[in-house]
């Protein structure tokens, strides 16, 4: 799977929480985009990922 | 509300638009955010590091000032990674809004029109309000209106340059022709440059680099916000004509004069 554009093992039955808890990421802070799918922060289901899965994380940033 | 600005429906009452880019810390963006009166501020949607303690301060500032706040797709090189960005960005905050950016070109940050066009339209069906960034183009802004756009947004010179306008008679055009607001946006380097956009009619500016990058951040909002308030009294108010000649302000009758006038007094 690739995750932020970085190659990630993926191992059977892996779960959204579970990969953004190893991330490190807050999940009320960012919005998740799993291939065509995109959730809110705080509003991201714990959907089951596949081994093929595009996945982005992102967050709000400053910019003009 | 009186001389209200209108798009995507919202009535705003501030012609000056913000970019929250390059300040030193948050605090300071925030003062100039508050000095300069907007009501509308754009920010930026990125991947998040992957493994580090994220921050929210940024949200945080944002949400106390009640902005309306204008995700970009700044960094998108063509249009599906233009919609792509669109749709985090909704749903990282929560609006519709976007600032249309399809920017190919990193030296000059010079946006592509087909792309942008064909982004444009992608979104409108999909419910954005679609603030396109695009070149001082008279043609494609009337395209982009036609698939729907709340505004067009045409650069006076390059993104963070400070040139000032470059633009000026194809943003006349632009002004002259548009049903939808007129938001000049891209390299205002000092508040003359906003006032003279406003002059000519455009409905509001987009800053950032030119507050950002002052030596006083806060004093710069305000001067900008004087600025546009200056050129927007003078559009409404309507400029003189402009004459070739010199046209004496004092009465021509009456002039006390010497008797003769080649004698040294």
């Amino acid at each position: 799977m690739t995750v932020n554009g970085e190659s990630r093992a993926y191992r059977p039955g892996l779960k959204l929480h579970a990969l953004l808890e190893e991330l490190k990421v807050d999940a009320r802070a960012v919005a998740v985009m799993v291939g065509e799918e995109v959730y809110r922060p705080g509003r991201i289901p714990d959907v089951a990922l596949a081994e093929g899965d595009v996945i982005e994380v992102v967050s709000m940033m400053q910019g003009g | 509300m009186q001389d209200a600005l209108t798009i995507g429906g919202k009535d705003f009452s501030s012609r000056l638009m913000l970019g929250t880019g390059k300040y030193k810390d948050f605090g300071l963006m925030r003062d100039a955010l508050e000095a300069s009166g907007t009501q509308i501020v754009t920010v930026s949607i990125r991947r998040v590091e992957l493994g580090a303690p994220g921050h929210t301060g940024l949200m945080d500032v944002l949400q106390k000032g009640s902005y309306q706040l204008l995700p970009n797709t700044a960094g998108c090189k063509t249009a599906e990674e233009a919609v792509r960005v669109a749709k985090l960005a909704r749903a990282m905050t929560g609006t519709d809004w976007l600032k249309l950016e399809v920017i190919p070109d990193a030296k000059y940050l010079l946006p592509d029109p087909i792309g942008t066009l064909k982004a444009a339209e992608i979104l409108v069906k999909e419910g954005f309000v679609v603030l396109p960034y695009m070149h001082a183009d008279p043609v494609l802004a009337r395209q982009l209106e036609a698939v729907g756009c709340a505004t067009v947004m045409p650069l006076a010179s390059p993104i963070g340059s400070g040139r000032g306008v470059l633009t000026r008679a194809s943003i006349q055009i632009i002004i002259e022709e548009a049903g939808v607001p007129v938001v000049v946006d891209a390299g205002l380097g000092v508040p003359s440059d906003a006032a003279s956009v406003m002059e000519i009619g455009a409905k509001a500016v987009l800053v950032n680099t030119a507050i950002a990058e002052a030596e006083s951040p806060v004093q710069m909002a305000e001067g900008f916000k004087l600025g546009v308030e200056a050129g927007r009294i003078a559009y409404l108010a309507g400029r003189m004509a402009v004459r070739t000649t010199a046209s004496p302000s004092s009465p021509a009758a009456g002039v006390v004069g010497l008797a003769q006038p080649e004698m040294p007094v």
